[in-house]
């Protein structure tokens, strides 16, 4: 695990062009300019470990773990520009004669807010050959071992954009056919709490009401009575715009909101399989 | 938290909500209103979607522009919406603006082909507009998904799916870093904490974990944390602010805390979690900052409530929340108004004098929660007892759902016990004649001094730091006044009198308090820290210890980092003595130590207390020995006195000094107290007279604490 982060940390600051270096044994300085600044808590000295017990002795030090803040700020970062690419699949030998096809993979982050934050990972692999759609769990970033980088290769045919479109479309909808059911539940269970909570202030509020109209109906025997019941209606009036107030405040706070968001597309080109496929949509499980 | 909510507002922002402003069977026109279009999308009302006939879920859609340029979009039947990726362009090369007319009409119908045109001319808005007026009830569209109403897509997919047809490509590198990334901070478990791999210095007790789980998992994020003094509150409010920060929940962050707090949290938070907060004077406005710390007093003032009313926070800590007692006050009607989803209120005592206290900090809470205020009174106020509820049972009950609350005595942690030694020294002769002398000289100075800081020559702090040096030590003093001496800067202030000073503290040799502090040692055959305000005495005491044999390791604030590991780590390895001065390390576990020596005294009682936390904590499993050395009638032994005699300082519990202080009810912190009773007393009587004064007020807030104190363990525990 620190393996990963420490290479997910160290490409970040090489791609962001954040100079760094091994200050000392497992501790690092990284010296961003001021542009990047804001990229590690504003320092222009950021020292940093993947090391715990080297942070709990140097508290100067940052603890960049999976779970450190820091560490979170940097994914937001990275995530928040959507990545596009275009592959090859290597083949071995002579590539001639072969006859090219190409699937879609988009990638998913998909977010449910509500009470409690769930982040999900899908992707779609999409046969634009043989029409078919596959769903499965995690990402997909295709391996150099494997594939080639062809983004910029001019020969390489053009993608048609309505296709694309097209299969984008039908993966989100198979996206959200499968989240479906959690959806419901626990928009369900969302739903619930909202209600519980605005019961039991409506309750409250019904009371306050009761006893102020109460208040207004003995007013009589109060010397200036008009002015009583004004301010009476006032307090009663102020109520109601407390309830709606109220109202929407708990209906934000517990209503589940499920973002999808494609967080990057990759077109693969590959020979042409055998037709064994039906072309009907293939919904894998995850 | 909040940029969650900024997402979803961007997009309902760019929300669509497009007029039909005419419509024919062959085709309609529309105003221009948000980025939708822009972006791509072409949301339709159930009159317009008939103008696209189609027998298939999805139907690829072509528009010819004005200059016969094709547009493909792709139409998504079932959801009532197209996409298109190249509306954008049109858009641009015919700098549509909000408000534009736009028509579509059917042009070939096997084809499923279009005619995309902007209407710009005049006569024809003036028209549409008429139309409009005539026709009011027109349909407005969101975009939403058809599958739940709780699915938004990310207005940035369709940007991604332009970059991909437009052959706008990222390295694999980028392609991996993104998916390892993701991947890495994807498993958040749904019961436990992500923030207790992240804190440190600290052992997170199981009361503060389970508080912290109750907090974000059970109550919602709105609670009243009311464990009895010393257990930690501070703590579990850092798990729970990190935790809604790891897990997305929270962004915008504000801590409002008594003044004389706002450094210590800033430190605990920075310390023991990682995290950097800023307090007020760091921030350019409240708005741009997302984890702000600042007092009570400076957010509710006129010029900050306006702008922090206006802003929605994710999550409000107020610390010392018995401060929101009543009602009527500005505070309680300022965090009142404060919009925040999460809320955490830290007090040890939610009831100080009555119980309409409880009702009125709930009401911040969770209003209503404890019935209308008639019902309150009804059900729990007892007539002849304002302390204690009717109902205890009942209320407790209720409490639990906002409420939590541990006693020592329910989380089995061993708290070790204090020893206090006090040694009251006597001055040499010219000891003596030294103090006297300067005392008269600072009180007939002090006066006369104007009371802002004069940034040449002498000024009232540095009065009052020479009346400090003389209680630590005569070195230090001395050291001062030859620096004095010798700058330009004090060249007409440096009278006959401070040269008398001079040459009296040059004279004097022996220190027995030094004598004393010897003896201490001898006695204590372990791991000592000594503390000294001083750097001065820090030099000076260093010497004669070494003199005397003794191994000690200095600690100050003008070292850098490593030099002060490598001293913690040579004091603990090797060297008896840490003789430091009061930036010792906050957050440094020194709990293999017991035993501390208060050289001098800070005037401040709040650093004493921070002194005693540096071993006597959370974790320290030893018995712990406080030694105090002071001069016989000075300043420093009436301030002993008071603090130990009065208030028990040194025995009690960190954290509840604060709340002692505060029952003085004064705007005036201790110290500036101290300083005045020092500087405006004629003379030594009457300084007396002043400190005994205080020692009395001091006596009543600590009466009145313990009373407190008793009362919520009558009303919480029962």
């Amino acid at each position: 695990m620190v393996e990963r982060v420490k290479k997910v940390f160290f490409n970040f600051l090489d791609t962001q062009k954040i100079p760094y270096k091994e200050e000392n044994p497992e501790v690092w300085l990284a010296e961003p300019p001021k542009d990047k600044q804001s990229l590690l808590n504003g320092a222009e000295e950021f020292r940093f470990t993947f090391n715990k017990n080297i942070a709990e002795l140097h508290r100067n030090i940052e603890y960049i773990s999976e779970n450190s803040y820091s560490f979170r700020k940097v994914v937001e970062k990275i995530s928040s520009e959507p990545k596009a690419a275009k592959v090859r699949l290597k083949t071995d030998g002579n590539a001639k004669g072969i006859k090219w096809t190409e699937d879609a993979v988009f990638n998913f982050k998909v977010s449910m807010v509500g009470g409690n934050v769930k982040d999900m990972l899908f992707h779609t692999v999409c046969d634009l050959g043989a029409k078919t759609i596959e769903l499965n769990e995690g990402l997909f970033a295709p391996e150099k071992e494997k594939y080639i980088d062809c983004s910029k290769d001019s020969n390489s045919k053009a993608s048609s954009p309505t296709e694309i479109l097209r299969y984008y479309l039908m993966s989100c909808n198979n996206l959200e056919t499968y989240l479906l059911n959690e959806i419901k539940e626990k928009s369900k269970s969302a739903e619930n709490k909202y209600k519980e909570e605005l019961a039991a202030y409506n309750t409250y509020l019904d009371e306050e009401k009761k006893e102020l109209e109460t208040k207004k109906d003995n007013s009589g025997f109060h010397l200036y009575f008009f002015q009583k019941e004004e301010e009476i209606d006032k307090m009663i009036s102020n109520l109601e715009k407390d309830r709606k107030e109220k109202t929407a405040e708990l209906r934000e706070k517990f209503k589940l909101k499920t973002k999808i968001s494609l967080i990057s597309a990759i077109i693969i080109e590959r020979p042409e399989k055998p037709a064994n496929k039906t072309g009907n949509l293939k919904l894998v499980k995850p | 938290m909040a940029q969650n909510n900024a997402i979803f507002k961007k997009r309902a922002e760019k929300a669509p909500l497009i007029k039909a402003e005419s419509q024919s069977s062959f085709g309609f026109t529309f105003a221009i209103k948000g980025r939708a279009f822009q972006q791509g999308y072409l949301f339709l009302n159930n009159e317009m979607q008939s103008i696209f006939p189609s027998s298939y879920k999805m139907q690829t859609i072509t528009f010819l522009d004005e200059d016969n340029i094709k547009h493909y979009a792709v139409y998504h039947k079932v959801r009532g919406y197209m996409v298109c990726l190249t509306f954008n362009e049109w858009w641009e090369r015919n700098r549509v603006k909000e408000g534009d007319m736009v028509s579509i009409q059917l042009e070939e119908p096997s084809t499923l082909t279009y005619r995309l045109k902007l209407l710009r001319d005049k006569r024809h808005l003036k028209l549409v507009k008429d139309q409009a007026k005539a026709k009011p009830a027109v349909a407005e569209l969101v975009i939403t998904s058809s599958s739940h109403g709780s699915i938004m897509h990310d207005n940035d997919n369709i940007s991604l799916l332009r970059k991909l047809v437009t052959n706008e490509f990222s390295s694999l590198d980028e392609l991996e870093l993104l998916k390892d990334g993701e991947e890495l901070v994807m498993k958040v478990p749904d019961q436990e904490l992500l923030s207790l791999d992240c804190c440190f210095g600290i052992t997170c007790y199981k009361h503060q974990i389970d508080t912290a789980k109750k907090v974000i998992f059970d109550l919602n994020g709105r609670a009243l944390l009311a464990d009895e003094v010393g257990l930690g509150k501070t703590i579990e409010a850092g798990l729970i602010l990190k935790e809604y920060l790891l897990r997305g929940m929270a962004k915008k962050i504000l801590i409002l805390t008594p003044a004389s707090l706002i450094t210590q949290w800033q430190e605990e938070l920075r310390i023991k979690f990682d995290l950097n907060f800023k307090n007020h004077t760091e921030i350019s406005s409240w708005e741009s900052e997302d984890l702000v710390i600042a007092s009570l007093d400076t957010a509710k003032s006129f010029k900050n409530s306006n702008e922090i009313k206006q802003l929605n926070y994710d999550l409000l800590i107020v610390d010392e929340a018995h401060k929101l007692k009543n009602r009527k006050t500005k505070n309680w009607k300022f965090v009142n108004s404060i919009k925040s989803k999460y809320l955490l209120m830290l007090t040890a005592t939610p009831i100080q004098n009555d119980m309409m206290e409880l009702f009125n900090l709930i009401g911040i809470l969770k209003e209503g929660h404890l019935s209308t205020l008639a019902n309150y009174k009804e059900e729990f106020l007892a007539d002849n007892n304002k302390r204690m509820p009717k109902n205890p049972a009942k209320l407790r009950e209720i409490l639990s759902e906002v409420m939590i609350r541990h006693r020592r005595a329910d989380t089995l942690i061993k708290f070790p016990k204090r020893f206090v030694h006090t040694y009251s020294v006597e001055f040499s002769p010219e000891e003596k004649a030294l103090y006297d002398e300067l005392s008269r000289f600072v009180r007939s100075k002090y006066a006369s001094l104007p009371t802002q800081k004069n940034p040449r020559g002498i000024n009232r702090l540095l009065l009052v730091l020479l009346q400090k040096l003389m209680g630590s030590s005569v070195y230090a003093l001395s050291k001062t006044l030859a620096k004095m001496a010798a700058s330009n800067n004090y060249k007409d202030d440096f009278d006959e009198t401070l040269q008398r000073l001079l040459k009296m503290a040059d004279k004097v040799t022996a220190s027995n308090k030094t004598d004393a502090l010897f003896e201490i040692l001898e006695q204590f055959d372990e791991k000592v820290i000594i503390f000294t305000q001083f750097r001065g005495t820090q030099e000076y005491l260093a010497q004669e210890l070494k003199n005397k044999g003794f191994s000690v390791a200095l600690f100050n604030g003008q070292m850098s980092q490593s030099e002060k590991d490598s001293c913690i780590a040579s004091f603990k390895d090797e060297k008896q003595i840490l003789l430091t001065t009061e930036s010792c390390g906050e957050g440094r576990n020194l709990q293999f130590c017991r035993v501390m020596v208060n050289y001098d005294l800070p005037w401040n009682p709040m650093k004493i207390e921070q002194r005693i936390g540096r071993i006597h904590r959370l974790g320290q499993t030893r018995d712990v020995h406080i030694v105090n050395l002071s001069a016989k009638d000075t300043i420093e032994g009436y301030v002993l006195e008071l603090l130990d005699k009065k208030i028990n300082l040194f025995e009690l519990i960190i954290g509840e000094l604060e709340m002692i202080l505060g029952n003085l009810n004064s705007k005036k912190t201790l110290e500036q107290t101290i300083i005045e009773i020092v500087t405006m007393s004629s003379d030594n009587d009457s300084m007396k007279r002043k400190f005994n004064t205080l020692g009395n007020k001091l006596e009543k807030a600590l009466k009145l604490h313990n009373e407190i104190t008793e009362a919520q363990e009558d009303i919480f525990h029962g």
